[in-house]
């Protein structure tokens, strides 16, 4: 099944709710209404048995936080982007570690650099992000100053 | 009193603590050198072992806040000072020095499982949970192989027709009469047992279940520094110095007289420490319900086998 | 009785900064938790800064083995963007050097795995075999790791044919090494019972856990980014997938050993077909857009995502080790194992902290200021030549050390 075939069943199942691009054969971006992101991968799943998730991005936007799941099936050429965004200042998106338990991890990571608060997320801890960094300090924010950070470091790291 | 300062220079000079340390260290040097072959890595300088524990001894003891002091930093001490007079007694049987007492087979197989007695009692005094985990799981391993350690022992007392004797210089006296007990197969099945038991007491690979590095941190010893540390190191160091003789003692005749006689012995305890290192450098370590069921399964048939046979005469 | 055994802040074994926090019950662990983050990079914040000539080589650092997955990956994903072809020559380069790395990762996590279980024997055997691979690896590009020989569009540098003979007759004494060992572990009884039936995984879990490489294959799981969607040149040359069913630790030791052969394999078909030409298909202007680059390294699925604005620059890069997705398994691979069970278990996906995390600076003990570069060179300089003068010889590197 290639991207074209895949984003045409996607849109009769979901109307307006997904809309899709193709790049070539291999790479389909869908952009997904937040609110049926849960629906959407349940419809992949159903499509395409094994298709499980890469890893995540999220990306600092001019209004918002988006957040790029990137799915791909064991054994084909194909992965697909999952685009959804979250408004700030407090950005707020359906968690997919909750169904997927390989976005478990990312998810950790994404709200760690960025902000992003996962509702439903089943381990919403900190991941990666240093004990120096504050709660509300997100390092991938556009706005995020390190020579400000720099300045206020100093805290000894806590194992 | 000539009598008393003669037992204690058996015991702290001469064939006890010094000597029984020193043969050790050369030991545990042909140790490491032979696994070094084995794994083609050119090896430590013969004065390593020495260097080691000269270190050791120079480094200040750290006494975990958690742990019961005492009892933790007597630990090691004790194991050296059994250690010792286990190594004591084998050394003045292979040395023919004195008769030995009727029994004293039984007080070095009681002397010889202080020291792992004591790692357990350090580990659980020590607070750390690893070390706790290192404790039980020694104490399984001692439960696991005491039983078939004694009955290959055992194989060769009843070896005997007239009378078994539980005298180790007495079982040599046997032995230059009779031909050595692994001149039978009782003996030579006693002997393998006997040898797989010794690898555990020794805590080599693969029964190192209770110090392994790489899953609990040297287990027992893991909050254990300086002097303590380093007795530990020499209780090893005495156990590979008595746990071949003893084995050759009881099992293959003892020292003969002369400087053949010597050399002989000296290539029979070789013979045994190669052999330890070789099983050591081709395993991996068992987990410690298979070397349960090691110990309990085959070793054990194999010998209460030595024990049935030897009762037969053959 | 409950406890918290930590391994970890600095692994005993791996020499890795992470903490593993094993719940147990006396031997058996109940619950497992992972503490990361002790060498976060901040690389993907730094590549957004830079231009993309300098990028593959920043991402070469992510991580010491895989020197050259990232920087694959990371041009796959910005020639997704630009749907550039890159010329034959590059693409065999490419695959050459993967392979190579793949051999010595391979080895590496053997000889690791059996210091895991106490075999050192096998740890310093597996090791001594892997050494003349990073030989190899420096007479192609004249260095053991971190070659800086990948760009978008194509390679730096070409590769020294007149090496080809030297690298074909390391690898003949290492498939004979190999099968030594793969015949001393699938036939010592010890390690069977050791390995078999722990840490087992099972394809469900492997899909749900989204696991990649080795450690998916060994679940019976097909996935194989050379083969899924093949780049370089893998689609011209005749290798097998190597899948075994039973999802425990034995299968993937199995799965890398025999991994380990069919990289010989590639390799030598790669150097018998190497084909002339360009290496590489000159500048390059990225346009606008997003792509996203996959890449089979030794320890599973790399993928990055581009996104560029039409600048110099891009916007964001989003780097994924493949030990990002295999750690979190161990939930599901550890959990009701003793703790010997769980340390090679967690040792089996070969996890790789620093690709988990990707980031690093040369810090000075007394705490002055970070090293610079020309330090850092001028410090390997010097300890190169001590080591020359203390073996009494003068430095053989085939180049000449510049005073």
């Amino acid at each position: 099944m290639d991207a074209e075939c895949l984003g045409n069943r996607l849109t009769e199942k979901f109307a307006d709710r997904v809309e899709w691009t193709a790049r070539s054969k291999k790479r389909l971006y869908l952009r997904v209404d937040p609110a049926v992101l849960e629906e959407v991968f349940g419809a992949l799943r159903s499509e395409l048995p094994q298709i499980r998730l890469c890893t995540s991005t999220g990306l600092d936007t001019r209004g918002g936080v988006e957040v790029f799941h990137h799915l791909s099936p064991y054994g084909l050429p194909l992965v697909v982007t999952l685009k959804i965004e979250g408004r700030k200042p407090l950005p707020s998106l359906p968690s997919l570690g909750r169904i997927h338990s390989a976005a478990i991890f990312i998810e950790r990571e994404i709200s760690d650099f960025l902000g992003v608060d996962f509702v439903g997320h089943p381990d919403p801890r900190r991941l990666l992000k240093a004990r120096a960094f504050g709660d509300d300090v997100h390092p991938l924010r556009r706005d995020f100053d390190v020579r400000e950070f720099k300045r206020g470091i100093g805290e000894e790291p806590e194992f | 009193m000539a009598e008393a300062i003669e037992l204690i220079f058996y015991y702290l000079v001469f064939p006890g603590l010094a000597f029984c340390t020193i043969l050790g260290l050369v030991l545990s040097f042909i140790d490491r050198k032979v696994s070094a072959m084995v794994q083609w890595r050119v090896g430590p300088g013969p004065g390593q072992p020495f260097f080691d524990v000269v270190k050791l001894l120079g480094k200040e003891t750290v006494v975990p806040e958690e742990s019961w002091a005492r009892g933790f930093l007597a630990a090691p001490y004790v194991a050296f000072g059994a250690a010792g007079l286990a190594a004591t007694i084998v050394w003045l049987a292979v040395l023919r020095i004195g008769g030995s007492p009727p029994g004293d087979l039984i007080v070095v197989l009681y002397l010889l499982s202080i020291p792992a007695i004591a790692v357990i009692v350090g580990g659980a005094a020590s607070g750390n949970p690893l070390g706790a985990v290192g404790a039980s799981r020694e104490m399984k391993l001692v439960m696991a192989y005491e039983l078939p350690f004694v009955a290959a022992l055992l194989a060769v007392v009843f070896q005997t027709e007239d009378g078994a004797t539980l005298s180790l210089s007495g079982l040599v006296a046997l032995q230059d009469q009779a031909g050595s007990a692994m001149g039978r197969v009782s003996g030579v099945l006693g002997f393998i047992a006997a040898l797989l038991c010794c690898q555990a007491k020794l805590g080599l690979v693969p029964f190192d279940i209770a110090e392994a590095e790489c899953e609990i941190g040297e287990g027992a010893l893991i909050e254990y520094s300086g002097p303590a540390l380093g007795f530990f190191k020499l209780t090893q160091a005495v156990q590979l110095a008595t746990l071949p003789a003893l084995l050759v003692v009881v099992f293959w005749g003892g020292m003969g007289p002369g400087p053949a006689g010597v050399a002989v012995f000296a290539l029979k305890m070789l013979l045994i420490v190669t052999i330890f290192v070789l099983v050591k450098n081709t395993n991996p370590r068992a987990r410690i319900d298979q070397a349960l069921r090691f110990f309990w399964g085959p070793v054990t048939a194999l010998a209460f086998a030595a024990l049935a046979l030897a009762v037969l005469g053959v | 009785m409950k406890q918290v055994i930590r391994i970890g802040p600095f692994h005993p074994l791996q020499e890795e900064p992470e903490s593993f926090l094993l719940t147990v019950e006396g031997e058996r662990v109940i619950d497992v938790d992972a503490k990361l983050g002790y060498v976060h990079k901040g690389l993907e914040r730094l590549c957004q800064e830079r231009t993309y000539d300098m990028i593959p080589i920043i991402l070469e650092r992510i991580c010491g083995i895989c020197s050259v997955t990232h920087s694959v990956c990371f041009c796959h994903a910005v020639e997704d963007i630009h749907g550039v072809e890159i010329p034959p020559r590059a693409r065999y380069i490419r695959t050459i050097l993967g392979e190579m790395e793949r051999l010595h990762s391979h080895l590496l996590w053997v000889g690791l795995a059996g210091h895991f279980i106490g075999y050192n024997t096998v740890f310093m055997w597996a090791w001594k075999y892997r050494e003349p691979v990073c030989d190899a690896f420096e007479w192609l590009t004249g260095h053991r790791q971190n070659a800086s020989l990948l760009k978008v569009g194509g390679v730096r540098r070409d590769l020294p044919v007149d090496s080809f003979p030297a690298v074909l007759k390391v690898l003949d004494e290492l498939e004979g090494q190999t099968k030594m060992l793969i015949g001393a572990v699938l036939d010592d009884p010890v390690l069977a019972a050791r390995l078999k039936g722990i840490g087992v995984l099972t394809p469900e879990q492997v899909l749900d856990w989204g696991v990649v490489g080795p450690t998916a294959r060994a679940s019976g799981v097909k996935t194989d980014a050379r083969k899924d969607e093949p780049y370089a040149a893998y689609a011209e040359l005749d290798w097998n997938l190597i899948v075994q069913p039973e999802g425990d630790v034995f299968a993937k030791a199995v799965v890398r050993l025999l991994e380990i052969l069919e990289s010989i394999r590639i390799l030598r078909q790669a150097i018998a077909k190497f084909p002339p030409g360009e290496i590489d298909c000159g500048p390059l202007h990225v346009p606008q857009g997003e792509g996203i680059g996959r890449y089979e390294a030794p320890r599973g699925e790399d993928i990055h995502y581009v996104r560029s604005n039409g600048t110099n620059m891009p916007s964001r890069v989003k780097v994924r080790a493949p030990s990002f997705v295999n750690i979190p398994s161990y939930r599901a691979s550890c959990i009701g194992g003793t703790i010997s069970d769980v340390t090679i278990t967690l040792a089996a996906c070969d996890p790789c902290y620093s690709c988990t995390e990707r980031l690093a600076a040369v810090r000075r003990d007394d705490g002055g200021p970070p090293l610079s570069f020309d330090d850092l060179v001028r410090l390997g300089r010097e300890k190169t030549r001590a080591i020359a003068r203390e073996m009494g010889r003068k430095p053989d590197l085939g180049l000449e050390i510049r005073p």
